[in-house]
């Protein structure tokens, strides 16, 4: 498998580009809402990735960052990653909503970790951050091409999955592991 | 029409419309109320609190009050000082929450008749008992110290969202209404000039030597609290970086598609 045609073939392939656009999309508004101090309370965005959250726990008060552990993380991300990818069984609906508000999620902790963590813990984060958003973008890249094939079936027209639905899976599913990889040492 | 009629019959028959209906009722428990005392059980004079935010992470405070027994019988009081504690969030989906930290503080509450009272120093609070005679009086010193902690982090704030209270009781009332006399608190406040209180605009505020002071009166009904509620303006750099960095991108991306329109 040659990876420089596959990431070719895959920057063609149109759910690959609105995958990216749902994620830095929630991204760009998380990261703005965090920056201007509107983080709704309410829904516990920074948690979403508690990775992120815990990297970010200066900025909040004593006692509100949930008591994490490594394989929380890699639980909590693993998870993720199961219903970006998993939700295109529902014509990709549940993917789309997946990934914008994991965009939020790294968006909204984003200003905080950059403001009050130690550089050790921005690098990491910023690391993490790009291996996450690649990880989720292809597998939501191969969720939505699935959920458009299932769509595809309820039309009576032939299922068939697209060659690159494959190729995203497995990328996806290298930069999940790097992320986890990331998130445990 | 007939049977609309009848469905509301059903819904109110079902409903505890009838429930009042005179001989459907239960007979009722009348509400004994406590009869009011006739006195108050501790009466105040001359109540000031002075307390004064050194830095960022402590403060001092000092309560004097002059308390009587209006009674002609002893009364055995308590005298509380309160910290705040953090608060524990819940949320769904998510891990358990470590418990909130424990408060540092210590207190010293002297009596003009007594001398010190031995406190008690409890999780987030301390106290002391005490006695007036019947008709008597006495008066208290309380001076104490905290440690503020930075409650949240803001991207362009810092607050100290701590809280401190006071309170005097007679020691044998802890149910029904043992409310003592209600009177006037001197407060005076002050902090360092960089911070704001968040209410600050509602006062007349004097800077000395570095410090916002603030002057006013509260009621006091046997105990105060006083909040910190204060922030701090920052100026955040590293993440302004990113979020200009973002917002040229966009600018640009949206700069390039449309004069690939305009070329088309």
């Amino acid at each position: 498998m040659k990876i420089g045609k596959v990431v070719r073939d895959l920057y063609g392939f149109k759910w690959f580009k609105i995958s990216m656009a749902i994620f830095l999309g929630g991204f760009f508004i998380g990261y703005n809402l965090g920056f201007l101090d509107f983080v709704p309370t309410p829904i516990p965005f920074q948690y979403i990735v508690p990775y992120l959250g815990k990297e970010a726990f200066p900025a909040y008060p004593p006692g509100s960052v949930p008591q994490l552990d490594k394989l929380d993380y890699v639980k909590y991300t693993f998870a993720e990653a199961v219903i970006v990818l998993g939700g295109g069984v529902l014509i990709g609906l549940v993917t789309v909503g997946a990934l914008f508000v994991l965009g939020l999620s790294v968006g909204v902790s984003l200003p905080a970790i950059l403001e009050y963590a130690g550089a050790v813990a921005v690098s990491q984060s910023i690391v993490f951050a790009i291996f996450f958003m690649l990880a989720m973008t292809f597998l939501g890249t191969s969720g939505l091409s699935l959920g458009s094939s299932i769509l595809h079936l309820a039309k009576n027209t032939a299922f068939s999955i697209d060659r690159r639905t494959y190729d995203a899976f497995l990328l996806g599913l290298a930069f999940l592991i790097l992320s986890i990889i990331v998130e445990v040492f | 029409m007939k049977s609309l009629t009848i469905t509301i019959l059903l819904m109110l028959c079902a409903s505890m419309a009838f429930t009042s209906w005179p001989e459907y009722s239960t007979a009722q428990t009348p509400i004994v109320l406590q009869p009011q005392q006739s006195k108050p059980p501790l009466a105040f004079k001359q109540i000031s609190l002075v307390v004064k935010m050194v830095n960022a992470t402590y403060a001092e405070f000092t309560l004097s009050a002059y308390i009587s027994n209006p009674s002609n019988r002893t009364l055995e009081y308590v005298i509380e000082v309160s910290a705040s504690t953090g608060y524990t969030p819940y949320y769904l989906f998510t891990p358990s929450f470590p418990p909130a930290e424990l408060v540092e503080f210590g207190v010293e509450i002297t009596s003009e008749k007594y001398g010190k009272l031995n406190v008690t120093v409890d999780r987030s609070a301390a106290s002391a008992f005490s006695s007036i005679e019947a008709e008597g009086y006495d008066r208290i010193r309380l001076d104490g110290w905290m440690v503020l902690r930075q409650s949240r982090h803001l991207i362009w704030r810092e607050y100290v969202e701590d809280y401190v209270s006071f309170s005097f009781r007679p020691a044998l009332y802890y149910e029904g209404p043992a409310l003592p006399s209600e009177k006037d608190l001197e407060v005076t406040f002050s902090y360092p000039a960089e911070y704001t209180r968040t209410d600050e605009a509602n006062y007349k505020v004097m800077i000395i030597d570095g410090y916002k002071l603030i002057r006013y009166s509260e009621r006091f009904y046997g105990g105060y609290g006083l909040s910190f509620n204060l922030y701090k303006p920052r100026i955040p750099v590293s993440s302004l970086i990113v979020f200009s960095a973002l917002w040229i991108l966009l600018i640009a991306v949206v700069l390039t598609i449309r004069r690939r329109h305009v070329k088309d």
